[in-house]
């Protein structure tokens, strides 16, 4: 109950012009950012910290972590209208919602992205504000061996996207695995791949082959076909039909579970609470051969969870004083600039403080919902601009994103390098997602399992010693004998129907 | 709120400068520049992410040492990011040496990263302008661990060789190599794992998984505040005022030089003596600003200033102690 009060008091201080006027401005720059390819929340974040500098500590609190939760809506958009997803977590996104566009539905796409964020974001901040604290202590037990398991069990979900050739679903899986190698090991420091090239010596980076492999290589194959024959259907509204609203509405529920729990989890990423709830909604469906052919589900889904993950990644944060992602470890920066310490007592310090940032956070997402569902029929609109308008605004759009990243050209030719080969891929009917996403577990893969070796007194052994891990991996390899069964029992070409049993 | 819109109003009027700099970037380079210098705005690259504590230290110290400069110019701060700060470094390398393309730069991109040969510089391929900031790496346990002192860690350490677990911000890391340097001092044998950041080996500690780690002191403050961590030792080259229990080893441990996690201006080699002197003069004067030491006591540091020839002294100390090291630890041939 005194929880409850104290929020009602943050509603106070939240609910105040100025405090109100911050909210807005930082979800509409969140917005931006994720719109904008290249630019990331990590980027907005870091950029706008120093203005904050004359503010209150909580105006500017408010302002930066709605930059934070608003890119995760904003990421959607370019997802579902040019399959080019705005930040990681939405490459998923594109899957569905680009299908969803194509039948002239991207209005709904956007529409029920946006209810599943506000229910998913909603729904972590109640989790932040109420259970936090003792399941952020039960989220610390994840160490390198924990972490792992759980990236080795998402690179088994990701059979579950690998299109129609199991074949071509593997190469490209493998063809992201080797990018991710690319550059210095963090455990060893051993510099590979790079030919001495400085710009390789960290690696690539997501952003640019993400933008590369999806948005210049869309281009290109949309200059290819000139006529335009892919005439787009008119927008049929905003709203699902009536009978996709409950399986829809399921979806927004797994998905805020999912990516509540693996928020919690410090070092987690966004992209993997998509890709699991993308995988749990195609288990879940009646009849998942719709999946990747505009199913309402896998947008509902996974648009969801990184709206809860990024809810429930504050939690770590706000209880502990540990940052879960590159973008937090920028707020923590402003916590402390600000004169406050994140940690357990932050709540008794500071608890005006805290409760006014929580208050912010209903008022920020309720302020998405409203800004995004009428902007959803507007940016919809945008698919219907022609192809020879909107495209060079896209390729002009990417390339300055791209330069952005890191202020250098080198990325805006790597961009365009990674989508010429994505052309390629498309023509020869390679799935996109496994690249990225392998790209993207592979690294945490490599660094989890030589970090996990290095900590072990008996070697292999830890990985089954510890219970979470030990189960995680279990599951991971009942779902492979699984498959195997069922592939046998169905006599065909034995995984490729993935991980439907 | 009339200090939220004074920021915003000279963030749009640096914008603006910072535009028109690029825009007469390549005209006006005229010989005489160091009789009257600087005549127009001057460029500084940072290689890591902006909101970082290099950048931080970089802009508020360039902001208050742009009041001092002569002309009213000002200086421009841009990131530039890749390879740990190196493409950053290499790009200021090969400038022409004007004194309007200047770098600030840390331990990693300019002492350590040449020590892996990845990189076209050295570290004394440049000429060094003003240290702004200095800060020690401190060796941090949780505080529930058995170690209360130092000393109790170090007779652990003694009997149990590679027993001890530490986490630091990535192999190669200032981080790393001080911990490395204690190894080799002390005869001592611990097990290094490399995460990806500060804030990732801290949360392995915290959750247990890693005895201890090498962090940055600033990175170390939220937890021992709260409690959750305690400060063993200050592997730094400077002392820490905020942890006094913690023995400053480079004091008390004979042949330990300690490392430091230092900030630091330069520009490339050649340029004008006059346009050095210059420029210190303005840092000098910026870095004694009270607003600025007010700002970075905020984030738990505070400004070390040292000049051209006392910055350039550290730079030939530490690049010689890191090559040693890590040669020793193993991390170079």
């Amino acid at each position: 109950m005194n929880s409850l009060i104290q929020l009602l008091n943050g509603f106070e201080t939240a609910l105040t012009w100025w405090n109100l006027l911050y909210c807005l401005i930082g979800v509409s720059i969140g917005m931006l950012v994720g719109v904008m390819p290249g630019l990331g929340p990590t980027a907005g974040t870091a950029i706008l910290l120093p203005i904050t500098f004359g503010l209150e500590p909580v105006s500017a609190i408010i302002m930066l972590s709605g930059i934070f939760y608003g890119a995760m809506y904003g990421g959607t958009v370019t997802s579902v209208l040019i399959n080019t997803p705005g930040e990681a977590a939405s490459v998923i996104t594109c899957i569905d919602g680009h299908q969803m566009a194509k039948q002239g539905r991207a209005g709904t796409a956007l529409g029920i992205a946006a209810i599943g964020s506000f229910i998913g974001g909603t729904f972590a901040i109640i989790g932040l504000a109420f259970i936090g604290p003792p399941l952020a202590n039960f989220a610390l037990k994840f160490g390198p061996p924990e972490f792992f398991a759980l990236m080795l069990l998402g690179l088994m979900m990701l059979l579950g996207l690998m299109g129609q050739s199991l074949l071509k679903g593997l190469i490209a899986a493998v063809i992201g695995l080797i990018l991710s190698m690319v550059g210095m090991d963090p455990v060893s420091g051993t510099v590979r791949f790079s030919f001495h090239q400085l710009e390789l010596m960290n690696g690539f980076d997501f952003v640019i082959i993400a933008m590369g492999l999806f948005g210049v290589s869309e281009i290109l194959m949309g200059a290819e076909n000139r006529s335009d024959s892919e005439k787009i259907p008119k927008i049929k509204g905003l709203l699902p039909k009536k009978d996709e609203w409950g399986p829809a509405l399921k979806s927004i529920a797994r998905g805020t579970g999912i990516g509540f729990f693996l928020g919690l989890i410090p070092g987690a990423n966004a992209v993997i609470a998509s890709l699991v709830s993308y995988s749990a909604e195609k288990k879940f469906a009646k009849n998942p051969s719709r999946f990747g052919k505009g199913a309402i589900e896998g947008v509902a889904g996974p648009e969801t969870a990184n709206n809860a993950y990024s809810g429930a990644a504050l939690i770590p944060l706000f209880t502990l004083g540990l940052p879960s992602s590159p973008t937090v470890a920028v707020l923590l920066g402003a916590f402390i600039m600000h004169g406050l310490t994140p940690g357990p007592a932050l709540f008794q310090d500071n608890a005006n403080f805290v409760w006014a940032v929580i208050a912010s956070m209903f008022i920020g997402n309720l302020l998405l919902l409203v800004m995004n569902l009428p902007l959803a029929g507007v940016w919809a609109k945008i698919a219907l601009i022609p192809y020879k308008l909107l495209f060079p605004l896209i390729l002009i759009l990417s390339m300055v994103g791209a330069y952005s990243v890191n202020n250098s050209l080198w990325d805006v030719g790597t961009m365009i390098v990674f989508g010429v080969l994505g052309y390629f891929l498309k023509k020869l009917d390679f799935p996109l997602a496994p690249i990225v996403l392998t790209f993207v577990l592979g690294k945490s893969i490599e660094s989890s399992f030589l970090q996990s070796l290095t900590i072990s007194q008996d070697g292999f052994f830890i990985f089954f010693t510890r219970p979470i891990s030990s189960v995680l991996i279990m599951i991971t390899l009942l779902i492979i004998i699984l498959s195997i069964f069922s592939g046998i029992k169905k006599k065909r070409s034995y995984l490729a129907n993935d991980v439907e049993i | 709120m009339k200090i939220g819109r004074r920021v915003l109003s000279s963030i749009a009027l640096l914008a603006f400068v910072s535009s028109i700099s690029v825009g007469c970037a390549k005209t006006n380079t005229s010989a005489k520049a160091e009789m009257d210098y600087p005549k127009k705005p001057i460029e500084m690259t940072v290689g890591f992410a902006a909101g970082g504590m290099a950048d931080i230290v970089t802009r508020l110290s360039v902001e208050a040492a742009g009041k001092h400069l002569p002309n009213k110019q000002s200086i421009v701060v841009s990131n530039k990011l890749g390879a740990s700060g190196s493409v950053q470094l290499a790009e200021v390398f090969q400038q022409k040496p004007d004194g309007y393309k200047l770098g600030s730069v840390t331990t990693g991109n300019l002492i350590i990263q040449p020590n892996f040969g990845n990189t076209p510089y050295k570290s004394n391929d440049f000429e060094p302008v003003a240290l702004l900031n200095t800060a020690p790496n401190v060796l941090v346990v949780k505080s529930d661990a058995p170690w209360k002192t130092y000393k109790e860690w170090l007779e652990y350490v003694k009997k149990n060789p590679s027993k001890f677990t530490y986490g630091t911000a990535g192999t190669g890391d200032t981080k790393h190599v001080a911990m490395e340097t204690l190894n080799v001092t002390k005869n001592i044998k611990t097990k290094h794992v490399g995460f990806e950041g500060s804030a990732q080996s801290i949360t392995a500690l915290m959750g247990g998984h890693i005895m201890g780690a090498v962090v940055g002191l600033q990175e170390a403050m939220p937890l021992t505040q709260s409690g959750k961590i305690r400060v063993l030792a200050n592997l730094g080259s400077s002392k820490a005022d905020a942890y006094k229990d913690a023995p400053f080893l480079k004091e008390t441990e004979q042949g330990f030089p300690g490392f430091d996690t230092f900030t630091g201006i330069l520009a490339p080699k050649n340029t004008p003596k006059e346009v050095i002197k210059i420029l210190d003069e303005a840092f000098k004067k910026g870095l004694k600003d009270p607003k600025l030491i007010e700002e970075l006591k905020k984030i738990g540091t505070e400004p070390t200033y040292a000049g051209p020839e006392e910055f350039k002294k550290i730079i030939k100390t530490s690049a010689k102690t890191s090559e040693e090291i890590m040669k020793k630890a193993g991390l170079t041939k």
